[in-house]
C-alpha cells in the first residue's frame, strides 16, 4: 500500500495534485485496496479534494467508491450541496444506489429534494423516505410531498399498516379515489383510527360525501362498527352504514 | 350540521376549538351534534331560538377549551313564513343570489357580535327572499377571501 493510501498526504499540493490523486485511487480501486485511510485523510486536510475526487466531473466510479465515499459525509456535505452530492453518489454507483438513498434520508428527512431521489432510485419510490420518518411528528408533511409527487403505491403501504397521514396526503394532492383505498386499508388494521376526524379537518363540509363513498370499500364489520361511532355528524353516511351493517361479516 | 324538520329546517354552522388537536376538536364536534341534532320547532323564529338556547345552555365544556368563549357560529333557518339569519363572532357575511356572492353584513354590522358564547341570543335578521347559500367569515380568520370563487373554495364548498 502506498504511503498515499494509508492516508499520508505530506507533499502534495491541491488541485494541482488531483490527477495523481486520481490515478492511484483508480488502481486501488481495481487491485480492491481499501480507499479508507485516503478518504479518511482527505475528509480532515482536503474536504474539496475529497469532494472532487468522489463526485466531481472525473469522479471514481462504482458502488465500491460510492459506499467509502458514504463514510465520510461530514466532509463531503461541506464540500458539495447535499442534494446535488447524493444524486451524484447514486449516478456513479448503481449497486450502491439504496445505500445512497438511505444514507440521504436518514440524515436530511426533511429536504425536498429526497422526493426526486427516491424517483431516481427506488421501483417503489417514496418508500425509504416514508418508512424512515413514520414516526415523526412532521410525518403528514412528508405524505403529502410524496402525494403531490404522485407515489401512489408507497403512500397506500404506509396507510396499509394503520396510518392515516397518507390518506390525507392524497386527499390534498387530489388523488381521491386512491385517498379512499388508502383509507379503508388503514382502518382494515386500525378499525379505530380517526379517520373521521382527520378527513373533516381537511374536506369540511365535504366530508360526508367522501366518507360515505368509503363504506363500500371497508373490508370488516369491525371498521364499519367503529367508524359508525363517529358517523352520527355526517348523516349520509351514518345511513349507509346503518343499511349495510347488518350484512358485513 | 341540518337542524330540525321539513317544516323548519336550518344549518347551524360554528367554529369552536378550533385550535384544540383534530382528534379533540372532533370529539368535541361530536358532543355539540348530540347537543343540536334534536331540535324541532313550528317555525323558523323559533327553531333559532331554540338552537341558540340550546348552545347557551349546554355544559361550557362542550364548548371546547375555551368554553364557548372563542365561539363563531352562524344560523340559518327557514319555514314557511320566515327566513331566519344570526350569528356571533363572524366579521361578515355572504349571500349567494343569483349567481353570484354578495356581501350582505359587513364588519360594522350592528348585529355581528364579538365571538364567544352571549348573555342572550343574538337578533335574528328576518330574509324576505333567502339565498341558496350563506357564508359567514368567522372573526380573525386571516384567509379572507377576495372573490366569490375564493370564497367557496376556502369554505371547504369548492376545491
Amino acid at each position: 500500500m502506498t504511503p498515499l493510501l494509508r492516508g499520508d498526504l505530506s507533499g502534495l499540493s491541491f488541485p494541482d495534485d488531483l490527477p495523481q490523486l486520481r490515478e492511484e485511487a483508480l488502481l486501488a480501486l481495481r487491485e480492491g485496496t481499501p480507499l479508507s485511510n485516503l478518504f479518511r485523510a482527505l475528509a480532515t486536510e482536503h474536504p474539496m479534494a475529497l469532494g472532487d475526487l468522489v463526485v466531481g466531473p472525473k469522479a471514481l466510479e462504482g458502488a465500491i467508491a460510492v459506499r467509502e465515499a458514504l463514510e465520510e459525509l461530514d466532509a463531503l456535505e461541506q464540500a458539495v450541496p447535499a442534494g446535488g452530492l447524493y444524486q451524484r453518489l447514486a449516478i456513479l454507483g448503481k449497486a450502491s444506489q439504496s445505500e445512497v438513498l438511505q444514507a440521504a434520508v436518514t440524515r436530511h428527512p426533511r429536504a425536498s429534494w429526497l422526493i426526486r431521489l427516491s424517483e431516481a432510485i427506488e421501483p417503489t419510490p417514496g418508500t425509504a423516505h416514508l418508512k424512515a420518518t413514520v414516526q415523526e411528528p412532521w410525518f403528514g408533511g412528508i405524505c403529502r410531498a410524496h402525494a403531490q409527487a404522485g407515489h401512489l403505491e408507497a403512500l397506500h403501504q404506509v396507510a396499509a399498516t394503520g396510518r392515516l397521514e397518507p390518506v390525507i396526503g392524497l386527499l390534498a394532492a387530489g388523488f381521491r379515489s386512491e385517498s379512499l383505498d388508502a383509507g379503508a386499508a388503514a382502518l382494515h388494521v386500525n378499525p379505530k383510527a380517526p379517520l373521521a376526524a382527520h378527513v373533516s379537518a381537511m374536506l369540511g363540509p365535504q366530508t360526508d360525501t367522501w366518507l360515505s363513498s368509503i363504506v363500500s370499500r371497508l373490508q370488516s364489520r369491525e371498521s364499519a362498527e367503529y367508524l359508525t361511532q363517529s358517523a352520527a355528524p355526517f348523516p349520509k353516511t351514518f345511513n349507509i352504514l346503518a343499511a349495510v351493517l347488518p350484512g358485513l361479516r | 350540521m341540518a337542524i330540525g324538520t321539513p317544516q323548519a329546517d336550518g344549518w347551524i354552522s360554528l367554529r369552536s376549538g378550533n385550535k384544540a388537536p383534530i382528534v379533540d376538536a372532533f370529539q368535541q364536534i361530536q358532543r355539540l351534534h348530540a347537543h343540536l341534532s334534536g331540535l324541532v320547532a313550528d317555525d323558523a323564529l323559533h327553531l333559532a331560538r331554540a338552537a341558540w338556547d340550546t348552545l347557551l345552555t349546554m355544559p361550557r365544556q362542550d364548548l371546547g377549551p375555551d368554553e364557548g368563549h372563542d365561539l363563531c357560529a352562524l344560523i340559518f333557518t327557514r319555514s314557511e313564513q320566515h327566513a331566519t339569519l344570526s350569528g356571533i363572532g363572524i366579521d361578515r357575511i355572504w349571500a349567494w343570489t343569483h349567481d353570484a356572492l354578495t356581501v350582505i353584513a359587513g364588519p360594522d354590522h350592528p348585529e355581528l357580535s364579538a365571538p364567544g358564547i352571549p348573555k342572550l341570543p343574538p337578533r335574528a335578521l328576518v330574509l324576505e327572499e333567502p339565498a341558496a347559500l350563506y357564508l359567514g367569515l368567522c372573526h380573525d380568520e386571516k384567509a379572507v377571501p377576495n372573490n366569490p370563487e375564493e370564497a367557496l373554495r376556502l369554505s371547504g364548498l369548492s376545491t
